[in-house]
């Protein structure tokens, strides 16, 4: 140690001095710096009012957090964690809201439809046979006339079929037999 | 049961480390109140962060978040402040250029370290995070340059100009009768 030689200035010592204290410096450094401030006045009475203030600074305590901080905070996470089960259950509750309204309104609405227990199915019948006999009439070639006689079967007898496709009619015997025998007496009758 | 595990874990994860962050923010804040919003702030988000913050880096994250909701106060309060008051805040830190030497026994007494405390208060960001980290909860320099994101030159840096200046304000009170 007596031998040893700081070759460190005045000015790099003393921007080294809290790194110092803090032995935050590698050995060999941390060395020079303690031999230069054993020869440089200077430097000493910087390293004690260094080390004075860092004292006063290491004497500020550590403070006692009050218990109704942390009180305060576990009431907020409880706080928290209801609100994320609700977030949680809400979906299902929305769910089962949102389908139970659209099934009661959708039935609200049947229930304003014109016969909603039965007319509204010779109506819509109607309406199917008059596209059933128009395709008949077109295959089969009959006359306006005809196409009287041919609806109001069809009327009839598609609810037997329960479809207005053609393909449908004509798979019906029933059906088919029908109408051959109304086309069949309103051609005896024109004639 | 529930709420039994509940109390239970977040009061042993909270004991912890509650008056680390509460005696940084009133050192920081310089404000018990303000201290103490600040603790319970942390303490949920510590709580909402517990699984995926790792437990050896909890204190590291708990220090950094701690210091972004100080500085968030401090700039709500400075505003409010401003509004109110209709200037600038004062936020010089003055300094002696030649001060006398400090007296031993006066820098030991209680007087001083409330004068320290206050000095610590007025330092620039980053010097008083700094030097609470290192002064106030013996961080080392590599977990305040963590804590921070700045790197170990940068900490040895303002560390040394942080105390510096605590260094320099504590002369000039000393040497005006103050202490």
């Amino acid at each position: 140690m007596e031998s040893f030689e700081s070759r460190l200035t005045c000015q790099q010592v003393q921007e080294r001095l809290d790194e110092f204290l803090d032995h935050e410096l590698p050995y060999d450094m941390s060395l020079e710096v303690e031999v230069h401030c054993e020869q440089c006045v200077a430097c000493q009475e910087e390293l004690s009012m260094a080390q004075h203030a860092r004292g006063a600074l290491k004497k500020m305590p550590m403070l006692s957090c009050p218990d109704s901080v942390t009180e305060a905070a576990l009431s907020q996470v409880k706080k928290e964690q209801r609100r994320e089960q609700l977030r949680w259950r809400w979906p299902a509750i929305w769910k089962t809201a949102v389908c139970s309204s659209v099934v009661a309104a959708l039935f609200v609405v049947a229930l304003r439809l014109p016969g909603f227990f039965g007319e509204h199915t010779q109506a819509a019948t109607e309406r199917d046979a008059q596209i059933v006999a128009e395709q008949i009439a077109d295959a089969i070639g009959e006359s306006a006339e005809v196409l009287a006689m041919v609806v109001h079967v069809t009327s009839r007898d598609i609810n037997v079929a329960n479809s207005p496709r053609i393909d449908v009619v004509a798979d019906n015997k029933t059906l088919m037999d029908s109408l051959e025998r109304s086309i069949q007496k309103l051609s005896e009758e024109n004639l | 049961m529930f709420q039994m595990d509940i109390n239970a874990e977040f009061n042993e994860l909270a004991n912890l480390h509650r008056d680390r962050v509460f005696t940084f923010s009133c050192y920081w804040l310089q404000n018990r109140e303000d201290a103490e919003d600040v603790t319970q702030e942390i303490l949920v988000r510590m709580w909402r962060c517990r699984n995926a913050v790792p437990a050896d880096r909890m204190g590291v994250w708990l220090m950094r978040v701690t210091r972004n909701a100080c500085i968030d106060l401090a700039r709500r309060r400075k505003t409010r402040q401003h509004l109110n008051s209709g200037t600038e805040p004062d936020t010089a830190f003055a300094i002696t250029p030649d001060p006398a030497p400090i007296a031993s026994d006066a820098l030991q007494s209680e007087e001083t370290v409330s004068c320290v405390k206050n000095i610590v208060a007025q330092l620039d960001e980053p010097q008083k995070s700094i030097v609470l980290l290192r002064d106030v909860h013996d961080m080392s320099y590599a977990e305040i340059a963590s804590v921070l994101s700045l790197t170990l030159d940068q900490v040895r840096v303002y560390l040394h100009r942080g105390r510096q200046k605590v260094r320099k304000c504590l002369q000039e009170r000393v040497s005006h009768g103050e202490l």
